[in-house]
């Protein structure tokens, strides 16, 4: 069935989890239980201009959203969304780091080698 | 060849003066908790100390991701309660600046305004001007120290009220700004200071560096105590660190002299150098020009070798000729493998 194009409008693309976020944040919420959500936040700085910030938390503040996907919950502010939605967050484990990564973010142009902050589209 | 022929004479001798930047600089005031946080991933150089509102004036830019430079600045702290620095920049970087600093900002918790209407940027600059005595027997060094080159002389912002005060001196013990003490100094016009500059070989602002195609090692500001290798990421750092580390700088801002001094100075502006030695391959380019000295972005190889008189430089389409030096305060290393190169005669 077609939607609407008010309800198209209305749908905005959030974040999504990969399989390998959730089980991470899964285990990462069992261990400590002050923590309860996965916040991403995006600041200025890094090698692109834009970096992505990973921390636990354990508290929706008025203007977060929250995706919760498989028990995992994570929260990102307004301001900071409008930089990543549509993006996929994962969990990546290679030989110089383990941590959780933006991947896909349709609202960059641009990264840094280390994947750790990226340009705006302008 | 005597190492000090390398140098030139052309450091002319000025008596201390003073000069307000007024037309030509914007001020912005950053302030808020997240002031030192904010500007650390953004700015080149070190801003730690710039919550301590003692801390010295610190000169640093901002780059594109691409790591060419946008804008650069003076950052002053101001004392109070809340983390607050006074920007000195250049006043047509000021709409760019203010758009840029408000894109990244983000959450962060920082306020950007621009101020220039409460405050003029002032120099103090010539023979005497480092020696830490003023004409009026205040301490000069109420005044902050230009942070790039200790021949600069001093620079700071001051409150412009303090200009229709008639007395600058009551109306500044009531500040806790630097005192305008040496008001008892000739005044020079803006031409003078950055005739001066010229002197040294140093361009400053967007009027003098192109914002957005400039690359910043190329301006010399890495011997202008504008960046840090060590302080970790910021905005346009890959670039930097790979050409510090790992490449070498062919070309630089050097100063030079027109001949003939009356040149038309308008029509130069822009123009492509070229080296006898070279054929049509271009040397550099003409970015600067006040009377008959200017600054221009030259390969060091040529440049050198004019420097040695074994190479004569020209602009590019007249009969003009240029005769650059090398300014005292360039580190030896510039000039590795070129015939200014003491180690390699």
């Amino acid at each position: 069935m077609l939607r609407s194009p008010v309800e198209a409008e209305v749908e905005e693309p959030g974040l999504v989890l990969t399989q390998d976020a959730i089980e991470r944040m899964q285990e990462l919420t069992r261990e400590d239980d002050k923590a309860s959500l996965l916040r991403l936040t995006v600041e200025a700085g890094g090698c692109s201009g834009f970096q992505y910030v990973f921390g636990l938390d354990n508290k929706v503040n008025e203007d977060d959203r929250v995706f919760e996907q498989g028990g995992a919950r994570l929260v990102t502010d307004m301001v900071s969304l409008e930089h990543v939605k549509g993006a996929t967050v994962d969990w990546t484990t290679d030989l110089i780091k383990s941590a959780f990564e933006v991947t896909n973010n349709p609202n960059a142009a641009g990264g840094c080698g280390c994947g750790s902050s990226f340009e705006p589209k302008m | 060849m005597q190492l000090a022929s390398r140098f030139s004479s052309h450091a002319a001798h000025l008596p201390a003066q003073l000069s307000c930047l007024r037309d030509t600089r914007g001020v912005l005031r950053l302030s808020g908790a997240d002031l030192v946080h904010f500007l650390q991933g953004l700015v080149t150089n070190d801003v730690h100390g710039v919550s301590n509102s003692i801390a010295p004036a610190v000169y640093t830019a901002i780059l594109s991701p691409q790591g060419r430079y946008l804008h650069d600045m003076f950052l002053h702290s101001q004392p109070g309660d809340v983390p607050t620095a006074l920007a000195d920049v250049d006043q047509q970087a000021v709409p760019d600046l203010l758009r840029l600093l408000r894109r990244y900002k983000l959450r962060a918790k920082v306020d950007i305004a621009d101020v220039s209407s409460e405050y003029d940027v002032w120099v103090r600059f010539g023979d005497a001007s480092t020696s830490g005595t003023a004409a009026t027997g205040r301490p000069a060094a109420s005044w902050p120290y230009d942070p790039r080159l200790a021949a600069l002389g001093q620079r700071a912002i001051l409150p412009s009220e303090q200009l229709s005060s008639s007395d600058p001196a009551a109306a500044s013990s009531t500040l806790s700004m630097p005192s305008r003490s040496q008001t008892s100094l000739p005044r020079a016009d803006v031409h003078a200071y950055r005739r001066w500059r010229i002197m040294h070989g140093i361009a400053e602002g967007d009027t003098e560096i192109p914002s957005g195609k400039a690359v910043p090692l190329e301006y010399n500001l890495d011997g202008l105590n504008a960046i840090s290798f060590t302080k970790g990421c910021y905005v346009g750092q890959e670039l930097i660190a790979r050409t510090h580390y790992r490449g070498v700088v062919r070309k630089r801002l050097m100063p030079f002299r027109l001949q003939p001094r009356e040149a038309g100075v308008g029509e130069l502006v822009g123009q492509p150098i070229l080296a006898e030695s070279s054929g049509t391959r271009t040397t550099g380019k003409v970015e600067v020009l006040d009377g008959d000295i200017g600054m221009g972005v030259l390969r060091l190889q040529q440049a050198a070798a004019a420097v040695a008189g074994k190479d004569v430089l020209r602009v590019a389409g007249s009969g003009v000729q240029l005769t650059p030096w090398i300014p005292r305060w360039w580190p030896p290393e510039w000039l590795e493998g070129t015939s200014a190169d003491a180690d390699g005669q």
